[in-house]
């Protein structure tokens, strides 16, 4: 990986982080409901869970979507944009998985428009794609495709540990060891998703499909649905 | 079921000799020699004449079938039930079904029994079924589960294609391994794919691989150590329905739920084989027919 234009890599991440609201954070994927029911109750079954879901899901469908939304956003190719951020959203098993995805993408398309990083007409057919307004501001802020997949996955990541470290509740030192094994696995998995070919896009779960369905009827919950 | 073209279909020594050693309980056997499987295709096209729904259409090459039409229900609704007298797949074999609704057709698919993917030394098995459904046409789509022997190499595809205002209920249901003989996927491949499409934009991609000890099978977001998944889709049918049929009659050791993806309803189950686990969606079945404003009317074959 070649070294990224240093203010690039940190917008990206800065939109990825906790601090602003504009990323995934207020949606929990099913852990909330996976905690409820007992599936996932310590730092051990919680990393299986944040890091299968992060190797299954990653590999197979954010990273070979990303990198294409990439190369179709540099190439002006604004029918494959469109068919790609349909084929995400298709992957995803649940209207509340949709909902986020659907949620993230307007929040950075606002944000985006507001930083004049993209102009609102740019962002007018997809902002409703998390993945296409992600690989967007990627290529807008001087980053390759590898680069915009892998900080697509760090941000995942760092959603669904602190979710964790809400809800199992995890200790700050569970938190970090959890981010740390996930930080070590996104080579991996970046690698396997550039191996993906476009008839191969999928991955889906049925515990976490389950699991983000009953969410989206469970009574009390932190997270939104 | 007998089967008049029984005859036809008697296996070729190759394969009693797989279908034999899928069967054996020793280690599959290296080295077996690599051939040309059979290669089974059905083509249907149905259609309403004169108050009930017909095939049009029906052509086969190998072993795959539909014997006769029935009309059940008494409102002129097709059943067809596809007869595949191998009754499973080995390595090389391909089963494809492609099947047309056209408008105003009412028509319901089901298999003879479970469809079995024995183990292969090797080559990949596949079944690829694919249902296009016009405007005004209603298709049902609920064969009986697939059974993945240990060591099964397979390739299960199901492609639907719904003109809008088409109704379609549709099930896919598929259990790794032989549970009552307490066998798992311990090595082999089993990759299923279910896409729903309308308007050439896809609706769900669900796409799943499992190997043998997949981390997928015993994870809480995967299988979470249940042999069988399904996941029935529906159109024309509220989430609410579904989860008041799912409530209403629960199976034992059966996790279900039910989304709604825009107009497309999506029940998932896992169950601890794939009777169980079809069992869990006959009542969603229910429930997406009354509000399609259909009488109950389950297939007979079901309970043979």
């Amino acid at each position: 990986m070649t070294p990224p234009p240093p203010s690039g890599l940190a917008r990206l991440l800065q939109l990825a982080s906790a601090s602003l609201p504009v990323s995934g954070f207020a949606y929990s994927r099913g852990l909330e409901t996976a905690v409820e029911g007992g599936w996932v109750r310590d730092a051990d079954t919680a990393g299986a869970w944040v890091i299968g879901l992060l190797e299954r899901q990653g590999a197979g469908v954010d990273v070979p979507v990303v990198l294409r939304l990439h190369r179709a956003w540099a190439a002006g190719d604004d029918a494959a944009v469109a068919r790609w951020a349909a084929l995400h959203e298709a992957t995803r098993e649940t209207a509340e998985l949709r909902a986020e995805g659907r949620f993230v993408g307007e929040s950075l398309a606002r944000l985006a428009v507001a930083l004049g990083a993209v102009t609102a007409a740019e962002v007018a057919r997809e902002r409703r794609s998390h993945l296409a307004m992600w690989a967007l501001l990627g290529l807008r802020w001087g980053l390759d495709a590898r680069l915009t997949a892998w900080a697509l996955l760090w941000a995942g990541l760092e959603a669904q540990v602190q979710a964790a470290v809400k809800l199992v509740p995890l200790g700050q030192t569970d938190g970090q060891r959890l981010l740390g094994r996930g930080g070590d696995a996104l080579g991996a998995v970046l690698a396997r998703g550039e191996a993906v070919g476009d008839e191969e896009i999928g991955a889906s779960a049925h515990g976490l499909a389950i699991a983000s369905a009953l969410h989206e009827t469970q009574r009390t919950r932190l997270f939104r649905s | 079921m007998l089967d008049l073209d029984a005859s036809r279909a008697r296996p070729r020594p190759s394969r009693a000799a797989a279908l034999a050693l899928a069967a054996a309980p020793t280690p599959a056997r290296a080295g077996q020699p690599a051939r040309d499987g059979w290669h089974a295709r059905l083509d249907l096209r149905f259609a309403p004449r004169h108050g009930r729904t017909i095939l049009a259409h029906a052509a086969h090459v190998g072993p795959l079938r539909v014997q006769r039409l029935f009309h059940p229900e008494g409102d002129g609704a097709a059943h067809a039930i596809v007869l595949h007298p191998p009754g499973g797949l080995v390595g090389g074999d391909t089963l494809t079904l492609d099947v047309t609704a056209e408008p105003g057709a009412v028509a319901l698919l089901t298999t003879t029994g479970a469809t079995k993917l024995y183990r292969s030394a090797g080559a990949e098995a596949s079944q690829h079924i694919t249902l296009r459904v016009a405007a005004g046409a209603t298709v049902e789509h609920v064969p009986q589960p697939v059974v993945a022997f240990d060591g099964a190499l397979g390739r299960l595809a199901t492609h639907v294609d719904l003109a809008p205002g088409a109704r379609f209920l549709g099930w896919e249901v598929t259990c790794l391994g032989r549970p009552a003989a307490a066998e798992r996927l311990t090595h082999g491949a089993v990759h299923t794919t279910l896409t729903v499409f309308q308007n050439g934009l896809p609706l769900l991609v669900e796409r799943m691989s499992f190997r043998g000890r997949d981390m997928a099978l015993d994870a809480a977001w995967g299988l979470a150590g249940h042999p069988a998944f399904g996941t029935l889709v529906a159109t024309h049918t509220p989430a609410d329905a579904a989860r008041a049929a799912l409530a209403a009659r629960p199976v034992p050791g059966c996790l279900a739920a039910a989304t709604e993806l825009g107009e497309l309803l999506v029940v998932r189950v896992l169950g601890p084989d794939g009777e169980a686990a079809r069992r869990a969606l006959e009542p969603v079945r229910h429930a997406v027919r009354a509000a399609w404003g259909r009488a109950p009317h389950d297939p007979a074959i079901w309970r043979t």
